[in-house]
């Protein structure tokens, strides 16, 4: 079981995410969504369905105006701009991709959005006892937590969360029984290296573990084979530009390492799973008695 | 002569009679939506393929088919010694039909894919 230090995490982040904004807007959105997006129809395109993504996620956190929203994890700063302009949030994204915070505070900048959103360069952990939120929402983060650190990654989110808060987690999983492969061996050796995405029910137990009731839990593995094979479509309709900025090894390696993610959720070698938790307290939820009011 | 269910070219070529003996045992069960490539050799399936699958040599086939492994695969691929041609996902996912013929063959296929391989 491979070690996550904080200086081991933010070179694995690092060589993962900083390979240059550029090269991420040959295939991502427009909104530089680098996580699962969500196809409401059959003919949705990825920028549709990164948007719906995020109201689906926002829905499903119940966000209001003038609440407070922690975004661990924020990539580019797209659920945190979205949350903001959308549904009157006041957000605070924290990433440990240096580019990547650079990136979303201009973002913020842009959309004048300065009163409202902050973007830091920041380890979550740092945040501990600083501050609580309403909401918080970690999208594409627990994969690159590590199984040693699951139960202080939960139990930091518990004390970060008010009592009354909801906290969604949008991350990959494995299978309950996956052993490393040749395939995931070269995954990790040439594009992902520590990523250690756990099974649906080690995260289920994590939560119950630390004091965190699951309220909903959705499976979007459909949605992430598609959201992959139309980044491999993206960046190979972009290759010439593509190799201006990397050579042609790290094109290639990353058309293939998105062609077999698409794979593997598709044969559900791993799955994308939304948990919807909140605290464990002696009343009910800040949710309604069904769930009607995410679909309307 | 060996008898293939592709259409080689060149025509009387042997290395790409054999490639094709090889690919018509290994893919016999799998939907022929696709051509392979190897180097100038070309089996064809259809006229209408799906993708094609690209080597560079017969060297790299016989590489890849004695040595199967994914993490191998995905180094060739990057080194474009294997390459895929068309809908990149249909044709990796040409794996499985690998996968599930590999223990379906009989003695005699694998002594001919053998044979074979070590022949082009």
């Amino acid at each position: 079981m491979p070690r996550h230090t904080r200086a081991k995490d933010q070179r694995s982040i690092a060589f993962h995410y900083d390979l240059s904004n550029d090269f991420y807007g040959l295939f991502l959105d427009t909104r530089m969504a680098y996580t699962c997006a969500y196809y409401p129809q059959e003919e949705s395109d990825l920028e549709e369905a990164q948007r719906a993504k995020f109201d689906h996620i926002a829905r499903k956190l119940r966000l209001k105006p003038y609440q407070t929203l922690l975004d661990i994890g924020c990539g580019w700063g797209s659920f945190v701009v979205h949350a903001c302009k959308h549904y009157g949030v006041t957000a605070h994204g924290v990433t440990l991709s240096r580019e990547q915070a650079e990136y979303a505070q201009e973002w913020i900048r842009r959309e004048d959005l300065e009163d409202q959103a902050f973007i830091e360069y920041r380890d979550y952990r740092d945040l501990v006892g600083t501050a609580q939120y309403d909401r918080i929402s970690a999208i594409g983060v627990i994969e690159h937590v590590g199984h040693r650190n699951l139960a202080r990654y939960f139990d930091g989110i518990h004390r970060l969360l008010k009592d009354n808060g909801l906290f969604l987690n949008h991350g990959i999983s494995r299978r309950r029984d996956w052993r490393p492969n040749p395939g995931s061996d070269w995954i990790h050796d040439h594009v992902f290296p520590e990523g250690e995405p756990p099974a649906l029910s080690t995260v289920i137990t994590q939560l119950e573990d630390n004091d965190f009731e699951v309220q909903d839990v959705e499976n979007l593995r459909q949605h992430y084979s598609r959201t992959c094979a139309d980044w491999v479509d993206r960046l190979r309709r972009n290759r010439e530009r593509c190799l201006e900025l990397v050579d042609e090894r790290t094109y290639r390696t990353w058309i293939l390492y998105l062609a077999m993610s698409s794979i593997y959720f598709e044969e559900g070698e791993i799955f994308l799973y939304q948990i919807l938790s909140s605290k464990r307290v002696p009343r009910f939820a800040p949710v309604p008695l069904t769930r009607e009011d995410i679909y309307e | 002569m060996f008898y293939t269910a592709a259409d080689v070219s060149p025509d009387a070529d042997k290395v790409a009679r054999r490639l094709g003996t090889i690919a018509d045992i290994l893919f016999r069960h799998a939907r022929k939506d696709f051509n392979i490539r190897v180097g100038d050799r070309e089996l064809r399936y259809t006229n209408h393929p799906r993708f094609v699958i690209l080597f560079d040599s017969p060297r790299s086939v016989r590489r890849l088919l004695l040595r199967h492994n994914e993490y191998l695969a995905a180094e060739a691929f990057v080194d474009k010694r294997l390459d895929i041609e068309g809908d990149l996902i249909a044709g990796l996912k040409a794996k499985n039909a690998l996968i599930e013929r590999a223990p379906t063959l009989r003695l005699g296929e694998k002594i001919k894919i053998l044979f074979n391989l070590l022949r082009i």
